[in-house]
């Protein structure tokens, strides 16, 4: 619900419009871009398989190049959809899905205003992935569900880091310094 | 006063568009274009850290960085990126028709620098995103310690601010009919005062938003929000007042600089209480 905070200038009182953002709405503001942010993601990933499927040869093309300097694009790495590779191989698309999923339990799980949880666990939830590709570098053959898995491991959790640290951010730039800019008029009376 | 952050963001917006654009054309090194982004956001968080004397990073100026770096690193990537990219595509394309000995029409030719125009850009957008998701992983590692004057992970759920270590010894009073304080919750609470200070509902009386609720002594979670002014009271902000020091206190009235408390609130040179609104 919006507030609109009105203002007193020398006993004569005027209507300055100013918004201001409740805790919980700068809470929901930022939570809300990230998984927008996270699905326009997931929707490049797999709307570049989905466009050559259905015709759109440019589009699509332009989607698998835009994501090419982010990842090998192997096929055989990757998942499908028709025959056509999506834009990401599979460790990726795990760990953007993997995100957004995150993303989508945080307020279920956790509250939105909530502290970062220690960073310990985001190293333990690496661990895997970084072995993973490690293994791979040596020689080692990894499989498609090792880094399917370790890479969706990562993504959800750093989504646990991430919510409550762009939260605290908005907050902070939305509600606290926007009061700080526009001190109280009226203490004493 | 605070050091800008434009130039340390500046320069890790540089360093991400450089090694985004330049070492995006290397195979296999362009894999780890992401990675350049969220290094460029962190170092312009670790360059501010500096600039601040390693006291730490708050979330938001660490986004803040990361957001600056990134508008940066795009602008970069869609100057020298896109054009290095459609040069050395040219050359390959070039190349391969050469070998083949055959030309391509110049059709497909120009709907090749359409598409590669178009998929920088959309990559320029993906490199902003990233390097302001790096800035804000740099603040979660430059953080500010513990008892330095701010919350250790961005003032979410941290210890309240407004009573010095120990907590204050006074209670607040009752909260009175017109804008007065919340009662304070009993001594040893762990959850500190209730919600609800300030003018009655509807209430067009009452000061400028009650003052928000009190810590008890030794509260690790701090005071609850909601010292505002009610809805619907014409007067006073949606925030409220910051806390009061108590009596007798050495750390100033309310609107001063106010100390951390047991585990480091952030105060601001303002006075306003940012840390440990509760939840």
């Amino acid at each position: 619900m919006r507030r609109w905070a009105d203002s007193q200038t020398n006993g004569q009182q005027t209507n300055d419009a100013a918004f201001r953002f409740t805790h919980r709405q700068a809470a929901w503001f930022a939570y809300v871009g990230m998984l927008v942010i996270s699905l326009a993601g997931v929707l490049i990933v797999v709307g570049a398989p989905w466009l050559r499927a259905h015709g759109f040869e440019f589009m699509s093309g332009i989607l698998y190049d835009a994501l090419r300097p982010v990842c090998h694009q192997i096929p055989s790495r990757s998942f499908h959809y028709h025959e056509y590779p999506w834009a990401l191989c599979s460790r990726f698309s795990a760990l953007l899905i993997g995100g957004a999923l995150g993303l989508l339990l945080v307020p279920i799980i956790r509250s939105l205003d909530t502290a970062v949880p220690k960073r310990h666990w985001l190293l333990i939830a690496a661990i895997p992935s970084a072995v993973d590709v490690a293994v791979g570098w040596l020689g080692i053959p990894n499989t498609f569900l090792s880094r399917t898995v370790t890479g969706g491991l990562l993504g959800s959790v750093t989504a646990f880091y991430l919510v409550p640290a762009m939260v605290a951010a908005m907050q902070e730039l939305l509600v606290h310094r926007s009061c700080r800019q526009e001190p109280v008029a009226h203490l004493g009376q | 006063m605070k050091p800008s952050k434009v130039k340390p963001a500046v320069l890790g917006g540089v360093v991400a568009g450089l090694l985004s654009a330049i070492l995006g054309i290397i195979p296999f090194v362009n894999y780890c274009c992401c990675l350049w982004s969220l290094l460029g956001g962190v170092l312009a968080v670790h360059l501010y850290n500096k600039s601040l004397n390693k006291e730490g990073v708050p979330m938001a100026d660490g986004a803040i960085c990361g957001a600056i770096a990134g508008g940066i690193a795009a602008a970069i990537y869609v100057v020298i990126g896109i054009p290095l990219n459609i040069f050395v595509g040219g050359i390959i394309v070039g190349l391969m028709s050469g070998l083949a000995d055959t030309s391509l029409p110049m059709g497909h030719v120009a709907g090749n620098i359409v598409s590669s125009i178009l998929a920088g850009i959309v990559f320029a957008i993906a490199i902003a995103v990233l390097t302001t998701i790096g800035g804000v992983i740099g603040a979660l590692i430059f953080a500010p310690k513990k008892g330095a004057g701010a919350p250790p992970m961005g003032g979410v759920g941290g210890p309240g601010a407004g009573t010095p270590a120990g907590g204050s010894p006074y209670g607040a009073p009752p909260a009175g009919p017109v804008g007065g304080m919340p009662p304070a919750a009993p001594p040893g609470s762990p959850y500190g005062a209730a919600p609800g200070g300030g003018a009655s509902p509807g209430s067009p009386y009452g000061p400028p938003g009650g003052m928000p609720p009190a810590a008890p002594p030794g509260s690790p979670y701090g005071a609850a929000p909601g010292g505002g002014a009610s809805p619907g009271s014409p007067y006073g902000p949606p925030g409220g007042m910051p806390p009061a020091a108590p009596p007798g206190s050495p750390y100033g009235a309310p609107g001063g600089p106010v100390p951390p408390g047991p585990g480091g609130g952030f105060n601001p040179p303002g006075g306003y209480n940012q840390g440990g609104f509760g939840r």
